[in-house]
């Protein structure tokens, strides 16, 4: 089962100048587990909502502290013809709960694991 | 009444001591620009105050925002008091999969009061601070 059909369009999107604080209000208002930091409509990084939380705990100045000193960077992304179960380990991996959606490091829409699990347990017959 | 003197700031280990001795706390949020405060029971595991919830303020308001958390103990026989005072972000980790939010999720945090809390909550601690004093008995 490929992602195609289950890329919901970018809700919302974090820029690596952005405070913590900022992006964590964003966060809080759209119900993402992380965001795709973009820079000129390019995936550049991730932060999740524990990279965040961790962050303001650390930080010496959590009020100014930027995105881009907590970021995470690596495999953070799928493309759209990427099988749901390559998505979900790398959700797992990271431990957040939805992802970025790519085409050729142009953000196009984020991924939830909750929608592919659900389709994933209709195609295997799995009641939920 | 005890003087100014006869108050000790306590280390920061001494608070995680204290703080992991009691089961019973207070959690400060912001509602609408007002502070609200509601008791919890709680268990400290490594800088993280873990609680459960019902559906309510403190899940649909706490998360990612900064928050305050206090318990304290009088001890009338021993004419000792201390509390610890802490501030931190809070964040909803009833369906993190984070590996740290599962093993929080491990933990036997038992409510006091009746009703249903299926929803966790982690308050990770960012400082700490506390005092104690002695009174005549």
């Amino acid at each position: 089962m490929r992602i195609t059909t289950f890329i919901r369009q970018k809700e919302a999107t974090a820029a690596p100048h952005e405070t913590l604080h900022q992006v964590a209000a964003r966060m809080r208002s759209v119900g993402l587990s992380c965001m795709p930091v973009v820079r000129d409509e390019g995936l550049v990084a991730l932060i999740t909502e524990r990279d965040l939380v961790k962050a303001m705990a650390i930080s010496a100045r959590p009020g100014e502290a930027t995105v881009a000193d907590y970021m995470r960077t690596g495999s953070i992304s799928v493309e759209p013809f990427d099988e749901a179960s390559v998505a979900l380990l790398r959700m797992l991996a990271i431990g957040c709960l939805d992802l970025p959606v790519v085409n050729e490091r142009r953000l196009i829409g984020m991924v939830s694991a909750r929608e592919l699990l659900a389709a994933q347990a209709v195609v295997h017959g799995i009641a939920v | 009444m005890a003087s100014r003197s006869e108050v000790d700031d306590l280390s920061r280990e001494e608070c995680e001591r204290l703080l992991a001795s009691q089961n019973l706390g207070r959690i400060a949020i912001i509602v609408d620009g007002r502070p609200q405060i509601f008791p919890v029971n709680y268990v400290l595991e490594d800088e993280v105050v873990v609680f459960r919830t019902s559906w309510g303020l403190k899940l649909e308001r706490s998360p990612l925002t900064p928050v305050a958390f206090e318990t304290d103990m009088v001890d009338t026989a021993a004419g000792e008091a201390w509390s610890v005072v802490l501030e931190g972000t809070a964040q909803d980790i009833t369906e993190a999969i984070d590996t740290r939010s599962v093993s929080l999720r491990q933990l036997a945090v038992e409510p006091a009061a009746p009703g249903d809390r299926p929803y966790w909550m982690g308050v990770y601690v960012r400082e700490m601070s506390g005092r104690r004093f002695r009174f005549p008995r």
